[in-house]
């Protein structure tokens, strides 16, 4: 490699000291805790008793978990979350941005209605969603009014039903920006190949299916990596409805992991959940994108 | 002349000696000076600005910081992180005092107190020693017991208010003042009743056999409680249902308010009541003692568990001037817990101004409770209590857990009692 000259070196140097702000914050904020939760899942360690505290213990704590109900638990609900609330999550969005698309009345008026739950903090939102499913919330005087049910559901303490608000709230959060995605997308699509359609005589539906999904597809893998990954993550929501007490129907890794942690003070374990979730959520990507070849247009 | 003599050295050595051997209590002092910053859950309002003011009587060159971190999950996390930091210098600790792997965060108090005198016994009426140490001062206590709605229990023809009763004569007056849209009655809005009953009728260490390990399947105080609660909740419909109250996240106190419980088990209430513009209602409340299986069982929550403690942060700076405030608040000042709907436990605690220092006056005491009730009731200082040697702090979230599933139906009340049993003991087994 040649050697750099005195400008070249000082050139470098400057963007090294531009860089290093960012590099000392992400080297002190994002590398150093990884790693130390990396050594951490190897460990039994309580927080308080400081660093002199720690104790190697192998890989018990990665054994422990196939037996931790608990943890099972929270990785069943979240694949659950996930497969529910992604595809839901990517269906509304796409179908509201193909109708606000076009000549609609209101469109600004209903966009930005649809995108107000996104920029709405999760914690008021998901307030919102307990006084909607409390045992008198809407939900239920709609059940027992409109459908003549006798009693209400217990949508937040029967661990049968008290997915359904989390997934509910959680697509709801999602859409707006979802939708606003898929219009910059769609907007991208060529219109002469809507005039080319329509004078093959291609009906809607034709249309939507064959030319909008498709040409947007780049689009939908993209809101299908960023939306799974962010449902994996799923924590406000869940701890709001829930409150303090853990159930087992509705937590998700992320919950467990920061009982434990916090509410339990086991680090050590709660760093192993955590790389563990990281192997999930990687492996998951991967998938995707070996995935992408079958079915994204690039 | 040489006997007046003898007598006169006489009478000067005993004085010397009682004098010596007197706790420094309520000295105050010019000399000692700093600053102690004091965490507590409670806020200004609750009695405490009237407490450090009243510390900084005696002690005007102490100046007291205080930090409000409320009882939750994050809050708990706070306060570990603060006191690692050195933010902390008093903290009221429920727990972490008698826990392992938390207690090297305090300052072992004994050597504090053997140098003044404070023997625990006496002035709190238990020896709290923790592996060996005491990192704590108990100052705050909390009893249970049913609030009534006088009006309804009027109405209902119930008489005069109990001095003691069993859950089959409160369950028969919950019968009684329930009517359309009211229950009679209500437990604890919070999974952790079903203990409060069990609790009641075991007294200390409630959770463990002689083997050490815990009593969830052998004990049938646990199974006549949830079964109890059952029968009222579900099947009877005369009190409010644990269901309802966790999924609503209501508050028994906020239904009691509201007029939709005519009473319910509760433990701070008294803070409310005099609250008329966040807690409006129109009725006197009474006071009953929280019920006992039988007639003559010892009610082990009749008077104030202790359940906060004053405790020493290790990375005090003005270790002193933190003594002088631990002192204080443990004693003298331990009365100030009376406006945050908690009860002293110090045993030398003056009662005679609580119901003005709580109300205001008598006056307006007499129109917002059942005073008589209220003094035999809420302020049984004396009553008998209970203090655990062995908690975990575990055990509280698995609790709460597992009754849900229970009184959702999703297990049954033995299968359910197993899990608990199964789930504890490993903690039990992960410490040792």
């Amino acid at each position: 490699m040649a050697k750099l000259s005195r400008a070249a070196r000082r050139e470098a140097g400057q963007a090294y000291l531009f860089l290093a702000p960012s590099l000392i914050i992400f080297l002190v904020l994002v590398l150093m805790p990884v790693l130390f939760s990396g050594y951490l899942a190897f460990t039994n360690w309580n927080f308080t008793s400081g660093l002199k505290g720690i104790q190697w213990i192998g890989l018990k704590n990665f054994a422990k978990l196939h037996t931790d109900r608990n943890f099972n638990f929270a990785l069943k609900n979240t694949f659950i979350y996930t497969a529910t609330s992604v595809p839901m999550t990517l269906l509304i969005a796409m179908v509201f941005a193909y109708f606000l698309n076009g000549r609609v009345y209101c469109q600004k008026l209903i966009r930005t209605f649809v995108f107000i739950p996104y920029i709405s903090n999760m914690v008021a939102l998901a307030l919102l969603f307990r006084c909607l499913f409390r045992s008198d919330g809407i939900i239920n005087s709609m059940l027992t009014t409109n459908f003549g049910m006798e009693e209400g559901l217990k949508w937040m303490s029967s661990n049968d039903l008290n997915k359904i608000p989390v997934i509910l709230l959680s697509t709801w959060a999602a859409v707006g920006y979802s939708m606003i995605v898929y219009m910059a997308a769609m907007q991208g699509i060529p219109e002469s190949l809507y005039e080319a359609a329509a004078i093959d005589g291609a009906s809607s539906h034709q249309v939507f299916w064959r030319i909008t999904v498709p040409l947007i597809s780049p689009t939908t893998f993209f809101l299908m990596i960023i939306r799974m990954i962010a449902v994996f993550k799923i924590f406000t929501s869940i701890s709001v409805l829930s409150g303090d007490i853990v159930a087992r129907g509705n937590i998700s890794l992320i919950v467990k992991i920061y009982q434990d942690a916090f509410g339990n003070y086991k680090f050590g374990y709660a760093s192993a959940e955590a790389w563990v979730l990281f192997i999930i959520i990687f492996a998951a990507t991967l998938l995707q994108f070996w995935g992408k070849k079958k079915w994204v247009n690039e | 002349m040489k006997t007046v003599g003898k007598k006169l050295l006489c009478l000067m050595l005993m004085l010397c000696l009682t004098l010596g051997n007197v706790p420094a209590l309520a000295e105050g002092s010019n000399d000692i000076s700093g600053k102690v910053r004091f965490c507590t859950a409670y806020g200004g309002a609750a009695g405490m600005d009237a407490m450090v003011a009243e510390f900084n009587k005696l002690y005007p060159n102490i100046e007291v910081e205080m930090i409000q971190i409320g009882n939750t999950d994050a809050g708990n996390a706070q306060i570990d992180t603060q006191l690692m930091a050195g933010e902390i210098d008093v903290l009221s600790s429920y727990t972490r005092h008698r826990t392992l792997g938390r207690i090297e965060q305090f300052i072992d108090l004994r050597d504090l107190m053997a140098r003044d005198n404070i023997d625990m016994k006496t002035e709190w009426g238990d020896e709290i020693e923790f592996e060996g140490g005491l990192y704590g001062i108990p100052f705050d206590g909390l009893n249970y017991f049913i609030a009534i709605n006088m009006n309804a229990w009027n109405e209902a023809g119930l008489g005069e208010l109990p001095t003691a009763w069993t859950w089959d004569e409160y369950l028969e007056a919950s019968r009684k003042m329930t009517k359309e849209g009211v229950f009679g009655g209500s437990d604890w809005h919070n999974p952790e009743c079903v203990g409060f009953a069990v609790r009641q009728q075991l007294g200390t260490d409630m959770y463990f056999g002689e083997d050490g390990y815990t009593t969830f399947t052998t004990e049938p105080a646990w199974q006549t409680a949830i079964q109890r609660k059952f029968k009222a909740e579900q099947e009877e419909k005369i009190w409010k249902s644990l269901v309802d109250y966790v999924g609503d996240d209501s508050k028994s106190q906020n239904l009691f308010f509201q007029g939709k419980v005519a009473s319910t088990v509760t433990c701070h209430i008294w803070r409310f009541i005099g609250d008329l513009e966040n807690y409006p209602h129109d009725f006197q409340v009474g006071f009953a003692p929280y019920p006992t299986e039988n007639e003559g069982d010892t009610a082990y929550l009749a008077g104030p568990t202790k359940f906060a403690f004053a405790c020493i942060s290790k990375q005090c700076q003005d270790v002193e001037a933190a003594w002088a405030f631990v002192k204080f608040i443990s004693m003298e000042g331990d009365k100030y817990l009376l406006k945050a709907g908690h009860l002293p436990t110090w045993k030398k605690t003056d009662l005679d101004s609580a119901v003005d220092l709580v109300f205001g006056d008598e006056a307006t005491a007499d129109k917002l409770v059942d005073v008589p009730s209220f003094k035999r009731v809420v302020l049984n200082i004396d009553g008998t209590s209970y203090l655990d040697n062995r908690v975990y702090s575990e055990f509280a979230s698995i609790e709460k857990e597992v009754m849900m599933y229970i009184f959702n139906g999703e297990e049954g009340i033995d299968e359910g009692l197993a899990e608990l049993k199964a789930r504890c003991d490993e903690i039990i087994d992960d410490y040792r």
